[in-house]
C-alpha cells in the first residue's frame, strides 16, 4: 500500500476510528494488528522474511540483558552480524538481480523486504543501546514488534530509538483534537511536497539523467538542482505524511529533516539532512571509532568511514560508496583549508556575521550538495563525471527562458506550476527557519485554518500527479 | 475541548470539504455539449425533460441516436420521444438507463437497440466514463459503475475527480460555464450527422441473404433477461429494433437476437434488412428511417397526438432544428448550380453573395439565370459603372425571405470600401452576428470581402461567390463558388 493512495487514506481512517474506539490497554494491540497488515499488504512473504531479523534482534536483546562478560559480547557480535549479513545479501542479490536482468541473464526471484535498511538500522541500534545499558530490553514480543513494525514508520523513517517511540506506544492515547489537526496538516503538507513537487520534477529529472548524452550544459545543472529539490521533496513528504499520520493516533515521531538546504556547511547540511540516520551514524559509527578525541588523523579517517558507510548504506553500487566519501571529502578538505579561509577572511575584511555571508555560505553548500546527488543518482560514475564535466563546459543558458524547457517531458503550464511550487516550498522553509510555522499557523482562527486546510487539500488534488496513466513514483527511499 | 464542540468541529469541516471536492469535480469534469455525438448533452437534456412526458424513450448506444431523430416523430405522427443514448453503450449500462428513465418517465415502450449485443467484456474506461459520468449520483449509478468497470479503475469513476484533475491545464470559460449543465435538447437525444458515410449500394441485399447466425455472448444474454425482467416487472413495453448498419457479419448476431425476442415475445423491427445504411447515418437518411419506425410504432399504439397540445408547444420550436439541419444537410449534398439556388431560395438563411467578371470572364446567361432564381435582377449591377482597371463587382446580402438587405455595387465600390450589418436572425437575441460587405480596392488579392464576425468568407474567385449561414441554428451552412473559368459550375474547396 503506496502512501499515495486512496487506500492508504482509507486504512488511516479505520484505524484511527478503531484505535480510539479501544480502551487505552489495547490501543498498541491495534497499532501492532493494523501495523502487520500494513505490512502484508505489500506482501505476507516479505513479512515474514522480517520477521526472522525481529526474532534474532528481539531473543538477543533479551539474552544481552540477562548475560554479562564474554557470553553477551558473543551474542551481540552475533546478533548484529546476523541482521546486517541479512541486509547485505538481500541487499546484494537485489543488485546481482538488477545487474542479471540488464544482462540478460537468468533472473532470480529475490524478496527485498520493504524498507529493510531501515528497521534492521533500528534494531542494531536497539542492541547497542540494550548493550551499553542505556535502555532495557522490551521482553513483550508484542510491544517489540509493534516498535519494528509501527506503520507510519516502517517505509522510510525516520528511524526511532527505542526509548522515544516505545514509551509513546505502550501508553493509551485519547483524542486530542489539536494534535490530531496539527498531524493532518503535516500530512496534507507531505502529500504537496510529494505529489506536487517531486513527482512533477521527477518526469524532467528522469528525461535529463536518462538521456544525459543529449544534454548539455545548462540541462545538466538543471538536473542536478532539480534531483536536489525531487529528492528533499519526495524524502521529506514521506516523512511528513508519516509523522502526520503518527500524530494523528498522538504519537510523536522524530524530526528527520529542519530545511537541509538552508545549511551554511556540510556538517550543517548533515545536522538537518535525514537527522535519524546522521545521528545513528554518529553515535553508532563515527563516536565508536574515536570520534574526533584520537588526533586530527584520526578524525578525518573516522569522518571517511562514517561516510563512505552512509553511502554503502544506499545502496551497492560505486556511485553511492563515492556520494558518501565526497560528503567525508568536502569535510576533510574544508577543515584542512580553514586556516587559508580564515586568512582570506582576515585580509578582505570579511564580516562573516552578515546576511550576505550566510547567503554566499548557502549557496555553496548548495552546489557541493547538489553535485554530490548527481554520483547518488547517476546509474555510473561515469554517467557524473560527465554530467558534471558538461556543466562547466557548455554555456546555455538561454535554454532557461527560450522554451527549451517545455521539451523535456512537462507542458509549459506544468513547468511554470513546478518552479511556482518550489518557490512556495522555499518561503515556507523560510519562515521555518524563522519561527515555529506549525504553532503560529494554530494559533490563527478557525475560518482561516480551514480555508488554508482545504485550499490545500484542493490543491494537492488538482494539481497533484496521480490516477490513470500516471503511476506515482515509489518513494524514492522505500528502496533502500 | 468539549466532545460536541469537536465533532461539530470536524462535521463541519467534512462537509465543507465534500462540497469542495464536488464543485472542484462539476468544473474540472469533461463537458461533452459541443458536437453531435457529445452525451452530456443528451443525458441532462433528458433529466430536463417534464416527468412523464415521453411516450417512447429510445436506449442504445451511437447507431440509434444518429438514425432515430424525436423532432421527426413529433413532427410527422405527433408522438413525443427521446433518444436517451451513449456511445457504444453495452447492455450493462442499458440497463441502468432504462431504470433511470423509467424512474422519470411511464412511456407505452421501451425501443432499445441491439447493436451492443455483441459485448462480452469490459468497455474501454473512456467510453465508460461517457456513458456513466453525466448520470445523476443514485443507487442506479453506483451500480453501473460496479458493474460495468473492473474493480481495479473503479475509484475513478466514484470520485471522477481521480480521472479529470489534470484538466485543469485546459479550464477555460465554456468549461466553467457548462458545470452544472441541465439544458432542453432540442434534437431530444438525436445527433444530427449532416456528412456521414455514405450509403454501400450492396450492403443490403448481403445483409438479406445472411442466415447464417452468432450466438449471443453469454454476458450479453444475461443483461438481455435482466432487460426484460425489468421491463415486465416495470409494466412497460419492449421493443427491439437494430437500425441500419449495413453489415452483414453484425446481421449474423441479429438473427440469434430475432430467434431470442420470438423466444420472449417481444417485437423485433430490424431495419438493417430493410434500409440501406452505415454505422453513422447523416440526417437525410435519419428522416426516413425514423419515418419508417414511426409507421411501425403508430400500428402498434395507439398514441395521442400532441402537436396541437399546448403543454407540447415547444417541441414545434425544438423540431425546427433538425428541419434547418436537414435544409443544411440537403444543400451540401447538391452539386448541381439550377438545383442548388432554387433548394436555397426557400432556404430560412443568410445568404451573401459577391458577383465578379471582367472581360475576360464575363456572365454567362446561366449565371445571370441562377441570381434571378434568388430574385435578383441583373439590371441593378450590369449596367453601372466601376472602377477603371479594376474587375466588375457586386456585393449583396439577403436575408431568408430573400430580402436585400444590404448591397454594394457600382459608384458605392468607389466611394466605401465597406458595409455591415448587424443579423437580428439569431434565435437567440443575445447573439448578434455582425455581417459585412466590402470592396478592397487596395488588396492584392481578396478584393471582395464577406465577412461575418470578422472573418472572409469570399473565395473571390471569377464568378459567383456565396457564403450561406442560419442564423436558427448559428451556424455556417457553407461557402463555394460558380466558377466563372468553368461554365459557372458549383465549386467547393
Amino acid at each position: 500500500m503506496d502512501f499515495v493512495s486512496g487506500s492508504y487514506l482509507f486504512f488511516l481512517a479505520i484505524g484511527l476510528i478503531v484505535f480510539y474506539s479501544t480502551p487505552k490497554k489495547w490501543q498498541q494491540y491495534v497499532l501492532l494488528l493494523f501495523s502487520v497488515l500494513f505490512y502484508c499488504l505489500f506482501s505476507v512473504k516479505l513479512f515474514i522474511v522480517m520477521l526472522c531479523s525481529v526474532v534474532i534482534s528481539y531473543f538477543g536483546a533479551i539474552l544481552l540483558q540477562n548475560k554479562k562478560g564474554a557470553k553477551s559480547k558473543y551474542i551481540f557480535v552475533f546478533s548484529i552480524s546476523s541482521l546486517l549479513l541479512l541486509l547485505f545479501v538481500l541487499k546484494l542479490s537485489q543488485s546481482t538481480s538488477i545487474l542479471n536482468q540488464k544482462l540478460g541473464l537468468s533472473r532470480l526471484s529475490i524478496l527485498v523486504p520493504i524498507g529493510i535498511s531501515f528497521y534492521t538500522l533500528q534494531m542494531v541500534a536497539y542492541l547497542i543501546d540494550v548493550k551499553r545499558g542505556t535502555c532495557d530490553c522490551i521482553r513483550n514480543p508484542f510491544t517489540y514488534l509493534l516498535y519494528i513494525t509501527y506503520f507510519p514508520q516502517i517505509l522510510q523513517g525516520p528511524i526511532p530509538r527505542v526509548n522515544q517511540l516505545t514509551p509513546q506506544l505502550k501508553e493509551g492515547h485519547t483524542f486530542q483534537y489539536e494534535q490530531f489537526v496539527g498531524g493532518f496538516e503535516l500530512l496534507l503538507w507531505g502529500y504537496f511536497q510529494k505529489m506536487v513537487i517531486a513527482d512533477r520534477a521527477n518526469i524532467i529529472v528522469n528525461r535529463l539523467f536518462g538521456e544525459y548524452e543529449n544534454y548539455t550544459g545548462m540541462y545538466m545543472i538543471l538536473a542536478a538542482f532539480l534531483y536536489s529539490i525531487q529528492l528533499y521533496t519526495d524524502f521529506n513528504g514521506c516523512v511528513c505524511i508519516a509523522k502526520g499520520s503518527s500524530e494523528m493516533f498522538g504519537i510523536k515521531l522524530a524530526e528527520n529533516f529542519q530545511h537541509p538546504y538552508f545549511a551554511t556547511s556540510i556538517q550543517d547540511f548533515w545536522r538537518r539532512w535525514h537527522i535519524s540516520l546522521s545521528s545513528f551514524l554518529k553515535d553508532y559509527v563515527y563516536i565508536p571509532l574515536g570520534g574526533n578525541r584520537k588526533g586530527i588523523r584520526k578524525k578525518y579517517r573516522n569522518i571517511l568511514l562514517t561516510f563512505a558507510l552512509s553511502g554503502i548504506w544506499h545502496g551497492m553500487g560505486v556511485h553511492y560508496m563515492i556520494w558518501g566519501l565526497l560528503h567525508g571529502l568536502y569535510q576533510v578538505v574544508g577543515a584542512l583549508c580553514m586556516p587559508i579561509r580564515d586568512y582570506l577572511v582576515k585580509v578582505f575584511h570579511v564580516n562573516r556575521n552578515t546576511f550576505s555571508h550566510a547567503l554566499y555560505q548557502r549557496v555553496v553548500t548548495f552546489i557541493l550538495v547538489a553535485l554530490a546527488w548527481v554520483f547518488f543518482r547517476a546509474s555510473s560514475v561515469y554517467q557524473a563525471i560527465s554530467m558534471i564535466k558538461s556543466m562547466v563546459t557548455t554555456f546555455n543558458p538561454w535554454i532557461l527562458w527560450d522554451g527549451s524547457l517545455h521539451l523535456l517531458g512537462l507542458t509549459p503550464k506544468n513547468v511554470t506550476l513546478l518552479f511556482v511550487s518550489i518557490l512556495v516550498l522555499w518561503i515556507v522553509s523560510f519562515m521555518q527557519e524563522r519561527m515555529n510555522i506549525r504553532e503560529e499557523f494554530q494559533k490563527q482562527g478557525i475560518v482561516f485554518r480551514y480555508f488554508v486546510l482545504l485550499l490545500t487539500t484542493i490543491v494537492i488534488l488538482v494539481f497533484g500527479l496521480y490516477g490513470p496513466g500516471y503511476d506515482a513514483t515509489a518513494f524514492i527511499y522505500g528502496g533502500f | 475541548m468539549k466532545k460536541r464542540v469537536v465533532f461539530i468541529r470536524l462535521l463541519s469541516f467534512a462537509i465543507l470539504f465534500v462540497l469542495l471536492f464536488y464543485l472542484t469535480t462539476e468544473v474540472l469534469k469533461d463537458k461533452r455539449v459541443v458536437l453531435e455525438y457529445d452525451v452530456t448533452s443528451k443525458v441532462k437534456g433528458f433529466y430536463a425533460e417534464p416527468d412523464k412526458s415521453l411516450d417512447f424513450v429510445f436506449i442504445g448506444s451511437s447507431q440509434l441516436y444518429a438514425d432515430i431523430a424525436p423532432n421527426v416523430l413529433f413532427s410527422e405522427y405527433g408522438m413525443t420521444s427521446y433518444d436517451f443514448c451513449a456511445n457504444e453503450q453495452p447492455l450493462w449500462i442499458s440497463y441502468y438507463y432504462i431504470k433511470e428513465a423509467l424512474k422519470h418517465q411511464k412511456p407505452k415502450a421501451i425501443v432499445m437497440d441491439v447493436f451492443t449485443v455483441y459485448g462480452d467484456d469490459y468497455e474501454k474506461n473512456g467510453v465508460t466514463h461517457i456513458n456513466l459520468d453525466d448520470l445523476p449520483w443514485n443507487l442506479n449509478k453506483i451500480n453501473a459503475i460496479k458493474n460495468a468497470v473492473r474493480p481495479k479503475d473503479r475509484m475513478e469513476f466514484y470520485f471522477e475527480l481521480v480521472r479529470y484533475h489534470d484538466t485543469w491545464e485546459s479550464l477555460d470559460a465554456h468549461k466553467i460555464r457548462n458545470t452544472f449543465y441541465h439544458k432542453n435538447n432540442p434534437y431530444k437525444g438525436y445527433s444530427p450527422f449532416v456528412v456521414a458515410h455514405t450509403y454501400e449500394d450492396t450492403a443490403k441485399e448481403e445483409v438479406v441473404h445472411q442466415t447464417l447466425k452468432t450466438p449471443i455472448p453469454d454476458r450479453a444474454k444475461l443483461w438481455l433477461d435482466k432487460i426484460v425482467a425489468l421491463t415486465k416487472e416495470e409494466g412497460v413495453d419492449l421493443i427491439f429494433i437494430k437500425t441500419p448498419n449495413g453489415n452483414a457479419k453484425r446481421q449474423m448476431l441479429y438473427n440469434s437476437v430475432d430467434e431470442y425476442a420470438k423466444e420472449k415475445n417481444i417485437p423485433f423491427l430490424n431495419m438493417n434488412v430493410i434500409f440501406d445504411g452505415e454505422a453513422h447515418i447523416n440526417v437525410l437518411q435519419a428522416e426516413k428511417v425514423t419515418r419508417y419506425l414511426g409507421s411501425y410504432l403508430k400500428d402498434l399504439y395507439d398514441i395521442t397526438d400532441k402537436r396541437k397540445d399546448p403543454a407540447f408547444a415547444s417541441w414545434i420550436e425544438d423540431s425546427q432544428y433538425f428541419y434547418h439541419k436537414k435544409d443544411k444537410c440537403q444543400l451540401l449534398s447538391i452539386n448541381e448550380p439550377n438545383e442548388y439556388f432554387t433548394y436555397l431560395k426557400d432556404v430560412d438563411a443568410t445568404k451573401m453573395i459577391a458577383v465578379k467578371w471582367d472581360q475576360s470572364h464575363p456572365l454567362s446567361e446561366k449565371a445571370i439565370q441562377y441570381l434571378k432564381i434568388l430574385g435578383l435582377d441583373e439590371k441593378q449591377f450590369l449596367t453601372l459603372q466601376y472602377p477603371e482597371g479594376k474587375p466588375f463587382v457586386y456585393l449583396v446580402m439577403m436575408d431568408g425571405e430573400n430580402n436585400v438587405i444590404l448591397e454594394l455595387k457600382g459608384s458605392d465600390l468607389a466611394m466605401t470600401e465597406t458595409n455591415e450589418c448587424i443579423s437580428n436572425g439569431s434565435k437567440d437575441k443575445s447573439i448578434y452576428n455582425i455581417f459585412q460587405l466590402a470592396y478592397d480596392l487596395n488588396a492584392e488579392k481578396k478584393q471582395t470581402c464577406l465577412f461575418m464576425d470578422g472573418d472572409n468568407y469570399s473565395l473571390d474567385q471569377m464568378g459567383i461567390n456565396v457564403f450561406v449561414y442560419d442564423s436558427f441554428l448559428q451556424e455556417i451552412i457553407e461557402f463555394f463558388y460558380l466558377d466563372a473559368e468553368n461554365q459557372f459550375a458549383l465549386t467547393r474547396e
